[in-house]
């Protein structure tokens, strides 16, 4: 075995272990950091510092959480459910962003829920409905819900969303102990569609084209998956790693999925891109050009749809999966009944 | 105590930047989340206990993994007596969640193997070298042990790896 090939085995296995038991999706566990005397483990801390430290670390992890893990739950004899937002609240989104909540425990009825939630479009009440999964993206949360309309929101909209469920029950024996609190805009309605028999991307704004790229996805070992996804996350520069694989420094990266579709520059596979043989780990692979040009137009929660790729179908917690599930299914609320 | 306030806020931020690569390389190093939860929080009290002395951010990073491979290389070292390295979280496999990207494989699980079975040093040096990336100046520097220990402990672990992984392939 060649220098480079053990490696690069040995970063792929040390970073699927590392992922696979601390995963990029977990929320920061209370800073204890602070003032903590040396050596003494789970011990006191001091609140108000650790609590400051912990709206900063929470702030800029992108999580909105109300009702910090600090405040006492009132005794009430029911488990409690504690509510996490993932979604971080004052920031403009693309029309196909959903809120993503994360749950402590698996409840048995969300209707309570669902009757304590308002939102609110422009000032206009607006009909939302809660949808859950199963969901192993936050160690100690299992349950994953996703609160979205029928359709996208509205373009260049204020979306705010209340839900008073602290103290609700989640079930017999169950309640919640948190509120969400989140309000948000959108900016105009962005849809890219990725054709996987001409191999282009096809970009419009407010149903006006504004853009065309040629594009080359996952090979057949790898396929890209099938359906609507939501662009989750921008980076200007990664690092992307998987088996038999290790790129740094991929440039112009637009997640699309937790287990790491992204579109980006793939300056390594100009021919493949221009003849359009699919050939990637499953990311979405541009010219370097268009995909600086395509970083600058879109926005977390711009909607990408891959119609016909070859992979298996996005699922909710595949991603930003929500615009893959009928709206009447979605309604009743997938794990957890809603009505 | 301005001192303290201004403290508490960078080193907040600190952690909420750096703390998910830490507890991944604290795991690297000794062999349980709980393990390595601890040994990183150990490292933010340390360097918030010590603030006032370390000039800038990018310092503090290089003084918050040192305190890490440090305090993972401790643990171990108080626990040797009482039980033999092992890795729990290896060798289970991940629920039917969506992160099926990071799947850990059979054949990852006997790269992991094999590391188990390196001396301390070596396995710090593979590890930072090969999954943090650092260069190998950083590492004489973090490690306390010169460039040419480095290299000798990466080349040593390096074929130490192979001839355990060559047989399989």
């Amino acid at each position: 075995m060649t220098d480079p090939e053990l490696e690069r085995r040995l970063g792929a296995a040390f970073d699927a272990a590392a992922r696979a038991s601390v995963s990029d999706a977990a929320s920061p566990p209370p800073a204890r950091f602070a003032l903590e005397p040396a050596g003494r483990r789970r011990g006191r801390w001091l609140a108000p510092l650790a609590a400051a430290a912990a709206v900063v670390a929470v702030g800029a992890s992108m999580l909105a959480l109300r009702g910090g893990n600090d405040k006492p739950v009132p005794a009430a004899g029911a488990a409690s459910v504690r509510i996490q937002l993932a979604t971080a609240g004052n920031q403009t989104y693309g029309v196909g962003m959903p809120v993503v909540a994360y749950f402590s425990r698996r409840f048995t009825s969300a209707r309570t829920l669902t009757a304590a939630t308002s939102v609110t479009v422009n000032g206009s009440a607006a009909q939302a409905a809660w949808y859950f999964e199963r969901s192993a993206n936050r160690p100690g949360y299992p349950v994953e819900g996703h609160l979205r309309l029928d359709g996208f929101w509205p373009a260049r909209s204020r979306v705010q969303i209340s839900v008073a469920s602290r103290d609700l029950p989640a079930g017999p024996g169950l309640r919640f102990a948190d509120d969400v609190q989140l309000s948000f805009v959108t900016g105009p309605a962005v849809v890219a569609v990725v054709d996987d028999r001409t191999h282009r991307m096809s970009v419009t704004r407010d149903g006006k084209p504004i853009a065309s790229y040629p594009v080359a996805l996952g090979a057949d070992e790898t396929p890209t998956s099938r359906g609507i996804k939501v662009i989750m996350q921008k980076d200007a520069s990664v690092c992307l790693r998987g088996p038999g694989f290790h790129e740094c420094g991929v440039k112009y990266a637009q997640q699309l999925t937790y287990s790491g579709e992204y579109l980006h520059a793939a300056p390594w596979n100009l021919t493949n891109i221009k003849i359009g043989r699919d050939t990637s780990n499953g990311c979405t692979n541009l010219l370097p050009a268009d995909a600086a040009a395509l970083y600058k137009l879109l926005t977390v929660g711009d909607v990408v749809e891959y119609p016909d790729a070859g992979g298996p179908p996005m699922r909710l917690a595949s991603g930003y999966g929500d615009w893959n599930i009928a709206w009447a299914v979605w309604q009743r609320g997938g794990l957890i009944p809603t009505t | 105590m301005a001192h303290t306030r201004d403290a508490d806020a960078a080193v907040a931020a600190l952690f909420s930047a750096h703390r998910l690569h830490l507890v991944r390389l604290a795991l690297l190093l000794v062999d349980d989340r709980e393990t390595a939860e601890d040994v990183v929080q150990d490292a933010f009290a340390a360097l918030h206990r010590r603030w006032g002395s370390i000039a800038e951010p990018a310092a503090a990073v290089g003084y918050l993994r040192t305190s890490v491979v440090n305090g993972s290389r401790s643990v171990l070292r108080r626990r040797r007596t009482a039980r033999a390295y092992t890795w729990p979280d290896i060798d289970r496999q991940p629920g039917d969640g969506a992160d099926a990207g990071v799947l850990v494989t059979e054949e990852h699980r006997e790269v992991l193997r094999a590391l188990r079975t390196l001396p301390s040093r070596q396995r710090e040096v593979i590890v930072l070298r090969y999954w943090a990336d650092l260069p190998e100046a950083q590492i004489s520097a973090m490690l306390g042990i010169s460039v040419g220990a480095v290299k000798s402990s990466a080349s040593r672990g390096r074929d130490a790896l192979a001839a355990i992984l060559g047989g399989a392939r």
